[in-house]
């Protein structure tokens, strides 16, 4: 059935997806905060530029990246005179790759909910002495609870099913680089379909209970607030 | 008024039909499944093949472990070029096949390839991987192709595949082995000399002796029995193949 390499591909993925979650919820936020209060003309730009991974092949962005890596690259050639490691075939690449494919899934809904929110309740927490970072963190956050739900789900989901782009850059280390997908594709070209069918039924039931989860959450949360869907 | 759509749909049929049984007299389609590795090599082939006969060929291309899937779940091909011989193999075992079929159409040949041409590589740039800056060394996936299987080989013989594993970077296929190496993030890769040669970059590689692994074979089977697609398998294993394999980096099975 299932060999030890196949829950390392597992454990490897679940590890991906959440640091790459993590890091796009950094980054996300700020991003989308300025996104929905900005009124400047390079918005659209930066719009454009944050939601090419939605239209894009991932094969196009595993491409650039691998080019953008080698020793000649834009960023590999900084890494290397700063005297750091490549990041080609490396978990740390793979968490850069997955940053980048899943930016539009944490950015479009975080920038919804914080638009949602409108002016009016941070005009009158400011009336009433709140400051900046006040007003973000008692008036923002829990009002863009939803958005933050679906864009956790959404960031982790879509890249526990990536593919494209580590296939380009990850070099199939296992511990590494060796994803779940990957490891499913590899048993498919090895025609070993009953080990392919094991992890892709896992993968499966797992992604689904993940959703169900949240869905679930979702309704709650939604009928605790008030607010309707 | 209902009479006349009707007879419009028959003569529409007829129509059809006639162009149907047009087709099948004289040229023919035939869908040809081709391992990635040996696509440009079989657009050589498909020009020679089509100036020379009536039948056009059609070329897809993929890897040989999805067009096995395709294959056994009833994709339409005539003609399935593996880029090895288990595939084939296993075709013929589970019926797909039938007995006499399949045949060794070219045998490939690997190379130790570096994306800088100075120095070149030999026997010796593996050996003194410590000293020579080698930190990633891309082949294609030994379970997966037998480019990669006979990378091992090659490594296992020197005595230097212990050493090497950590530094071992595995592509999907050979193609992509040779995208590591050929963007600079592998420094070495074991590559087809197919692959340097479609770049005309093959003199700086260490073209490894045949003796030191075992052949890649890459066999192909026949499908489906249209006249087309037999001319096809007829010409793959005909003299006539022996120079253009020669030019794009293959041996030729018939010596």
């Amino acid at each position: 059935m299932l060999e030890a390499a196949d829950f390392t591909a597992f454990t490897l993925t679940l590890k991906l997806a959440g640091v790459s979650t993590l890091i796009l919820l950094c980054l996300g936020t700020p991003l989308a905060w300025w996104l929905s209060q900005t009124r400047t003309r390079g918005k659209s730009v930066v719009e454009a530029l944050i939601a090419l991974p939605l239209v894009l092949p991932p094969t196009v962005l595993g491409f650039y990246l691998l080019l953008a890596l080698s020793p000649t690259g834009p960023i590999g050639s900084t890494l290397n005179s700063l005297g750091l490691p490549s990041l080609a075939f490396s978990f740390a690449g793979l968490v850069l790759g997955s940053v980048i494919y899943s930016l539009p899934f944490v950015v479009q809904p975080l920038q919804t909910s914080f638009v949602a929110v409108g002016r009016r309740p941070l005009e009158v927490a400011a009336t009433l002495g709140a400051g900046p970072l006040d007003r973000f963190l008692n008036i923002v956050l829990p009002m863009s609870k939803l958005g933050y739900l679906t864009a956790i789900v959404l960031g982790f989901a879509h890249t526990m099913g990536e593919f494209g782009v580590v296939l380009m850059i990850g070099g199939n280390i296992p511990g590494q680089t060796q994803v779940l997908s990957i490891a499913i594709y590899d048993h498919v070209e090895a025609l070993e379909y009953s080990q392919a069918h094991w992890l892709a039924g896992l993968l499966l039931l797992f992604s689904f209970l993940v959703l169900l989860a949240v869905y679930t959450l979702n309704k709650r949360a939604s009928f605790l607030s008030g607010a309707r869907p | 008024m209902r009479y006349r759509i009707l007879s419009g749909q028959i003569t529409g049929i007829w129509l059809f039909a006639l162009a149907a049984i047009g087709t099948h007299a004289g040229a023919e389609t035939i869908n040809v499944a081709v391992a990635s590795n040996f696509a440009t090599t079989m657009q050589v082939v498909k020009q020679r093949f089509e100036a020379e006969q009536d039948h056009q060929i059609n070329i897809i291309t993929g890897s040989s472990g999805k067009h096995f899937a395709q294959i056994i779940n009833g994709a339409p091909f005539d003609l399935f070029l593996s880029a090895d011989s288990e595939r084939p193999r296993q075709l013929e075992i589970r019926g797909h096949v039938a007995i006499g079929q399949r045949q060794v159409y070219a045998i490939g040949q690997l190379i130790l390839w570096s994306r800088r041409p100075d120095p070149p590589l030999t026997e010796t740039s593996l050996l003194q991987h410590e000293h020579n800056g080698l930190r990633r060394l891309a082949l294609a996936n030994p379970n997966l192709a037998p480019y990669g299987r006979a990378a091992v080989e090659v490594m296992t013989k020197l005595g230097v595949y212990e050493q090497l594993r950590a530094k071992l970077v595995m592509g999907e296929n050979v193609s992509q082995a040779f995208q590591f190496t050929y963007t600079g993030n592998a420094e070495f890769g074991f590559v087809a000399l197919s692959q340097a040669l479609a770049l005309g970059q093959s003199d700086s590689g260490w073209h490894i002796p045949l003796d030191y692994y075992q052949p890649i074979s890459q066999e192909m089977v026949l499908l489906s029995t249209r006249a087309g697609a037999r001319a096809l398998f007829a010409f793959l294993h005909s003299a006539a193949m022996a120079p253009i394999l020669r030019e794009h980096g293959y041996v030729s099975p018939q010596r």
